[in-house]
This record gives structure tokens, sequence and C-alpha cells, in this order.
């Protein structure tokens, strides 16, 4: 069998040869890098207020109970409104009565 | 009064790459960015044998150092960090090899339409360049062999790597490594024959 040694390739050879004498571009990635690297999934960092607010509501439970919450002080508020315009309503008839006499 | 500056913990002169390594692990980036520093010349020398546009070297460096740093766990010092990156940097050579023999195969079996645009892509991409033509021209002869094959004349002929060492690298075994060698230098001859190049201007 014929072998393709280095001589049979001199062609190749030279190519290669002054293929290696070319430099390559200066090239500087330490910012893309760094910022590949902090945008990454999964990268540890100091756990702040913020992240432990996402923490709590990311769970199902804690949103539905904070909903329900939400939904009963809604309920509740007009509630006791209505029960502090009746007293209001109360406290305006005894006073006219006392200014008045009636 | 001057105020004196307060020494930085990965002082590049100072500390060594095992003690940067372990400071990455840790997630100090600053320590990561040392490592980067020191590597990415050598880095970049070895992916411009596997890749001599600009562009597309700048994405292949970046993309080789992230990967290291996720592997550092893997990192053992019986090998000198700088071996192991040059592993990784291989390895991602090869991938970017066999993406284009991928993107060249889908060019011959796309519609008209998608091979006039990546034509033309090539064309502009042909018309930047300037810098190294010897490379471009070896890039050229080697375009058609297969990935494996590409890897193995890259490291051999542009990076003079030594056939034991590539089979290292590789993790392929001597034998192989030499038959790959073998083959692809044949086609090497075959094709320069055909084209009938017979001395290189």
């Amino acid at each position: 069998m014929e072998s393709p040694n280095s001589s049979d390739i001199e062609v190749f050879d030279e190519m290669t040869r002054r293929a290696r004498l070319e430099t390559p571009p200066d090239i500087d990635v330490r910012l893309f890098v760094k910022a590949a690297l902090l945008t990454q999934p999964g990268r540890q960092h100091e756990v702040d207020w913020m992240d432990l607010m996402v923490g709590i509501f990311s769970r199902s439970t804690v949103r539905m109970a904070v909903m329900a919450c939400a939904i009963a002080l809604l309920l509740t508020i007009p509630l006791s409104q209505g029960k502090a315009n009746a007293s209001t309503a109360e406290v305006d008839h005894v006073a006219s009565f006392l200014l008045n006499g009636e | 009064m001057a105020e004196s500056q307060p020494q930085s913990k990965t002082d590049e002169s100072v500390v060594s790459d095992t003690e940067l390594v372990a400071l990455a692990r840790e997630g100090d980036l600053s320590a990561y960015d040392v490592l980067v520093s020191r590597y990415q010349e050598s880095i970049t020398g070895l992916l411009f044998r596997f890749c001599p546009h600009r562009s597309d070297l700048e994405d292949l460096v970046q993309e080789a150092l992230i990967k290291a740093f996720r592997n550092l766990d893997k990192w053992r010092e019986t090998a000198s960090f700088g071996s192991w990156l040059k592993k990784i940097a291989v390895n991602t050579g090869y991938d970017y090899y066999r993406k284009s023999n991928r993107q060249a195969t889908s060019l011959v079996l796309g519609s008209a339409e998608a091979n006039e645009i990546a034509l033309e892509q090539l064309e502009e991409k042909q018309e930047t360049k300037t810098r190294s033509p010897y490379m471009e021209e070896v890039h050229r002869v080697i375009g058609s062999l297969k990935p494996d094959e590409k890897l193995v004349i890259t490291l051999q002929y542009l990076e003079q790597m030594p056939l034991q060492e590539i089979a290292e690298k590789l993790d392929w075994g001597l034998s192989k490594t030499k038959v790959k060698s073998f083959r692809a230098k044949k086609k090497l001859k075959d094709k320069l024959k055909r084209y009938g190049i017979t001395k290189f201007q």
C-alpha cells in the first residue's frame, strides 16, 4: 500500500509552515467571559431581601394563602365601615336631641 | 497623605493557578478573571489553528473558557491547569469542526433560496479576510475532510503536536490516531493531485 508520507504532501507541508508563521488576532474576552458567568443560571451570590421574597412567593400554597387573606380583608372593610356609619348616625341623633331638645 | 491601596487577594504575579482555581471554585469571578488573563493568549493561539476568522475565533475562545469554568471541579492537580485548559480548547475546536460540517451538509441539502443567502454570507466572510491568507488556504484544503480527520491534521501540522500527545489529548489511543492521520493524509494527497497543486506558490 502506498504511504502518504510527508514528502508526498510537501505542498501541504509548505502551506502549513507558512500558516504557522501567521499570528492570531489580539483578542480580549475577559469582559465577555465575566458577563456570561455572572448571568449563568444557578450562580451562587449573596441572598438579599428580594431573593427572600421571591423564594417565599414562589410556593403556590403561600400565594393562595396571601390571596385568601387579601379577599377576606376586602370583605371585612365594607362591613366595618357600615358599622361605623351606623354608630355615627346614632351619635348624631343624640347630639341633635341634646341641642334642640327634639 | 497618600492612602495605601488594599492588596488584591488575586494579585496576578503572586497567586498560583491552584490557589486561583480554588477561589474560582468558591465563585470568586475575579480569581477566574486572572486565570483568563493568563491563558487567553495561548488558547487564542491554539484555536486560531481551527478557525482563522476573528469573530468565530472570539466566540470559540469564550466558549472554551466558559466551559472550563463550569468544569473546574473536574480539574485535578496531576495535570497543569494550562494543559487541562488546552484539552478543553481542543475539544471546543473539534465541536466547531463538527458544527461547520453539519452546516456545509445543510447548505447542500437546503432550498435554493437558503443556499443563496448562505453563499452571500460566505462571500462577505471571504471579503473581510486579509490577515491570515495561508491559514485560510489550509482550511480550504482540509475543508472537505471529516471532522476527526480535520482535527488530527490541525493538531499534527498546524499545532505540531506529536501523535502520542494527540492520542492523549483526545483519549483515542495511539493506533486509532495513527489510522486517522494516515487516512486524512491520503485524502489530502488525492485532493491536491486532483486540483493539480503540485507546488505551493
